[in-house]
């Protein structure tokens, strides 16, 4: 496998900066503003949303992040959520207990359906706080020992919210972050983490004031936590009437119609999250992105990790609470790996993204002046040296940069010099592959080069290698190794010499390799 | 101090012989206040408040018509309570458990000073009793009394600025900044020290999030943090005034969080080193203090500082992430908005944009009017390049991507 050069700091720009670099995204977002509407931005999906996901606006008591109050549970395109479930008090465990264990049966029953399709799962939530309440759920109760069903649905959980951590994965829509993928707003991309503020600024009516839309949407909760204005005013009144109650030991009548109160001022937060997350599906859906190439291979891999994970259920392995050194090797590795590909490949398949990379000088955009055979000192063979020049300023590029063509990645070369040309920057360029499938660019050809070229496929050589070498682990991390038996300390006979050197026939008992100073001092004494 | 203003004493109006009425704004900032300095070091607005000893919160309620006030939810307020309870229970059993186990204490006999039980009440009088307590109980510690208590609950600490920053050039450092610790404990067991060395002291902090490892909810952690670290300047600011040469010696820079575990009400310890934290705080505080008089000085020396007017004259430094930690934020985002501040599309534009206002390079960009400063040249020229290199990109193409500008929020800032 080639050194990847993407794992190298970018080189300082080459060449005239005159004007501001300005990020293609901010001059978007100024459009944006213009226009008073978000614009579109990236063109190609990365994360297609499945038409079998699961949809699950829901909401947790404050104070208690890892409880769900309500919750929705829908699919994709339906009107209305199938069910809606809430707890009066998420305080009170055995009412928790009993929303888990009807969740873990909705989950599971979803899981099962998956398999028997053989297609991978996959969860849709509003923003990167709803993930964070799953996560944290999800982490709190998978090792519950008193109820077996909740732990099995934090398991499941933990499934969506570690899958959620690698780049291109195809399991957890962020609706949020995807929506702000291909749109550009005018607001700050802080505030896009509402999704009521997002939707607001997707389609506005001509001539309405999009900023007093956006306050408008942002004063109404999109979830996991609830206003302190709306639980001060509205829910927790309710909740001292209940609390009260259940303490007063009062009939089953009147706790039913308190609890009935509370998921009465519940319901319509989870619908309203129901259907804004419903509008921006069919904003996506409407908008017919087309995937990126490598989407394909990513939903494979969901797949085999989907399989990969009910296996281990059912073999009766558990997902661990910290990694230890091998997992976490092998974890980081996927992320590293699943983010080279993911910018790579938005890099070379996406318009927004191409445009970008050239404009920061990641990529290299230019034309092909010439070529013609160069012999290379200590080398026999000769090599083909292509001349392109490129208008492009703040390129990143340095000598002995391995550069692939985007249209056909088996022409490869190297950068072999750069220099000024006016305006203009020239680029020596030695062809290292390709010469003969794809052919010497001909003079006048416009090629874009790029650093590296997405590889999906890479995982599984890296994962292999990795597997292989530590086999057999370093035994800096082996903690089955024994450990090292004492060896006994040396016997000085008297009349032996202060260095510790033995003296006439005594002999040293044995050698240590115990470098303790104490240890040396009581020797020589 | 310049311009006729005291930056501390500026009260409401007076009615005679009688002191005159703290405005309704008045309320010393405490911890919470002056690390949020720290959150955003260049708001003049923060710093004139805060300095001031005036709430943000109470600025936006009773002087610019918030109409909600700012406040938390009660129900999580309540949970929180309920872990305090809890601590408490049996003589302080859990939290005694919880800090054994992390090293702070001796299993046995640990001695306790309740100062909410032993001086309780809000009156002056007994918060005064409070402070004689506090200072009794970290004069004995000091002087290496074994009888000191191991444990404060509710200590009452004052900070004076001055021990932080070092003389203020320009005007007084203000009052001393009431500062109360949850708790203050023996950074470890008495029993770990000989004769009387005096054992170091480490204050804390009571959340009721819950303890997840590094999946703790980073942004309460990081202000926890900065919350220990006035909590030690206030320590090191009391220990001084009780005549300890050396208060860091005593007070060396670390906290304890008392967090939730994962399931239940049973506390879980978490130690923090806030060297970090300190440094950033002496710096801020040094600033915001050198400051003061020139941020004052923006708004005129007529208008009191509890007006739509100061607020509106006051230097700001609206970012992304204000209305995480304070009641202005909507304010401050209006008034950004009126005047096209780059902020109100985030930072990074803030960053690129300056001191040129949207509407101001909608007009360059769109060629109806010139630029007139290199710096102007320059962002148009940038803008231009992008706007060329998202030609292939748009359906629309390129030549109206910035459009002709006439969104009711761009005439309202032009």
């Amino acid at each position: 496998m080639r050194a990847d050069a993407t794992a190298l700091t970018p080189p300082t720009p080459v060449g005239p900066v005159p004007e501001a670099r300005v990020d293609l995204l901010l001059a978007l977002r100024l459009a944006a503003y213009a226009k008073g509407r978000a614009v579109p931005a990236f063109t190609n999906a990365r994360l297609p949303v499945l038409p079998h996901a699961l949809v699950v606006p829901a909401i947790a008591l404050a104070g208690e992040d890892a409880t769900i109050h309500a919750v929705a549970l829908s699919g994709v395109g339906r009107a209305e959520p199938r069910r809606i479930l809430a707890v009066a008090d998420p305080r009170q465990r055995e009412a928790m207990d009993e929303m888990f264990g009807m969740l873990d049966s909705y989950l599971e029953r979803y899981l099962v359906a998956c398999e028997e399709v053989d297609r991978s799962p996959q969860l849709v939530v509003t923003s990167p706080g709803a993930l964070r309440h799953l996560r944290n759920i999800a982490e709190d109760l998978r090792f519950l020992e008193r109820d077996a069903h909740i732990a099995r649905f934090a398991t499941n959980l933990s499934y969506f919210t570690d899958r959620a951590q690698v780049p291109g994965q195809q399991a957890v829509v962020v609706l949020t972050e995807v929506l702000s993928t291909h749109w550009v707003t005018p607001l700050q991309p802080y505030q896009e983490a509402h999704l009521g503020a997002l939707l607001a600024t997707l389609d506005p009516a001509p001539d309405q004031d999009v900023t007093e839309l956006v306050r408008a949407a942002e004063a109404l909760t999109m979830g996991p936590r609830t206003a302190p204005a709306f639980d001060n005013t509205v829910l927790a009144p309710r909740l001292r009437r209940y609390t009260e109650a259940r303490r007063r030991g009062a009939p089953r009548e009147r706790l039913d119609a308190l609890r009935a109160e509370i998921a009465a001022v519940l319901t319509p937060i989870v619908l309203r999250m129901h259907r804004a997350m419903q509008y921006g599906l069919r904003k996506l859906g409407e908008a017919a992105l087309s995937p990126l190439p490598e989407v394909a291979a990513w939903q494979e891999a969901e797949r085999e990790a989907f399989h990969g994970f009910r296996d281990a259920r059912r073999a009766g392995i558990r997902m661990p609470r910290r990694d230890r050194a091998k997992g976490g090797a092998f974890r980081l590795v996927e992320r590293e790996e699943g983010q080279s590909t993911l910018e790579a490949s938005v890099q070379c398949h996406d318009a927004l993204g191409r445009a970008r990379a050239e404009a920061a000088g990641d990529v290299l955009a230019c034309e092909v002046e010439g070529s013609h055979p160069e012999r290379l000192p200590g080398r026999r063979r000769r090599v083909i040296a292509v001349d392109v020049v490129t208008d492009q300023t703040g390129l990143r590029l340095r000598q002995r940069d391995e550069l692939t063509w985007v249209e056909d990645p088996r022409l490869e070369a190297v950068v072999a010099d750069i220099r000024e040309a006016g305006h203009r920057l020239r680029v020596t360029l030695h062809l290292t592959g390709g010469m003969q499938c794809v052919g010497v660019p001909p003079v006048g050809a416009q090629l874009t080069l790029v650093r590296r070229v997405p590889d999906p496929e890479r995982i599984r050589r890296v994962r292999g290698a990795m597997a292989r070498k530590l086999a057999v682990l370093p035994w800096t991390h082996d903690h089955t190794l024994p450990p090292p038996a004492p060896r006994p300390r040396p016997v000085v006979p008297p009349g032996a010499s202060p260095g510790g050197q033995a003296v006439g026939h005594a002999v040293l008992a044995a050698e240590t390799d115990d470098h303790d100073p104490l240890t040396l001092l009581e020797v020589l004494r | 101090m310049t311009h006729g203003r005291s930056p501390v004493n500026d009260r409401g109006p007076s009615t005679g012989d009688e002191p005159p009425s703290p405005a309704p704004t008045t309320k010393s900032p405490g911890a919470r206040g002056l690390f949020q300095l720290a959150l955003n070091p260049d708001c003049g607005a923060l710093q004139a408040y805060r300095l001031t000893h005036r709430d943000p919160a109470l600025v936006a309620e009773h002087v610019l018509g918030a109409g909600v006030p700012d406040e938390g939810s009660e129900i999580a307020l309540a949970i929180g309570l309920q872990f305090e309870a809890v601590l408490k229970k049996d003589d302080f059993a859990a939290l005694v458990a919880a800090l054994v186990e992390h090293g702070r204490l001796a299993a046995g006999a640990v001695h306790i000073l309740d100062i909410d039980a032993a001086a309780p009440g809000t009156d002056a009088a007994a918060l005064a009793a409070k402070v004689r307590l506090t200072e009794d109980a970290l004069a004995r510690h000091a002087a290496g009394d074994p009888s000191a208590p191991d444990l404060i609950w509710h200590p009452r600490l004052s900070l004076d600025l001055r021990d932080v920053v070092g003389p203020v050039l320009g005007g007084p450092a203000g009052p001393p900044i009431t500062i109360e610790p949850d708790l203050i404990v023996t950074d470890r067991p008495r029993s770990a020290v000989r004769g009387r060395t005096p054992v170091p002291l480490r204050p804390g902090e009571v959340k009721a999030i819950r303890d997840r490892g590094a999946w703790t909810a980073a942004e309460a952690l990081r202000h926890a943090r900065l919350q220990g670290a006035v909590e030690v300047l206030a320590l090191r600011s009391t220990l001084r005034r009780l005549g300890v040469a050396v208060p860091a010696t005593l007070a060396p820079g670390g906290a304890d969080l008392v967090l939730r575990r994962r399931i239940g009400m049973r506390p879980s310890v978490r130690s923090c080193r806030l060297d970090a934290e300190l440094d950033t705080l002496t710096r801020v505080l040094g600033a915001a203090l050198a400051d003061l008089p020139s941020v004052l000085a923006a708004v005129p020396a007529d208008t009191a500082l509890d007006t739509p007017a100061a607020f509106a004259a006051l230097p700001k430094n609206y970012t992304e992430h204000c209305r995480d930690h304070c009641a202005l934020a909507a304010h401050c985002e209006r008034l950004a908005r009126t005047h096209g501040d780059a902020a109100v599309l985030g930072d990074e534009m803030a960053a690129l944009l300056g001191t040129t206002p949207l509407p101001r390079l909608l007009t360059l960009v769109t060629g109806r009017e010139r630029a007139a400063t290199a710096e102007e040249h320059r962002l148009v020229a940038g803008f231009r390049v992008a706007q060329a290199r998202l030609a292939p990109v748009l359906d629309e193409g390129a030549a109206r991507l910035f459009g002709d500008a006439s969104t009711p929020e761009v005439r309202r800032a032009s």
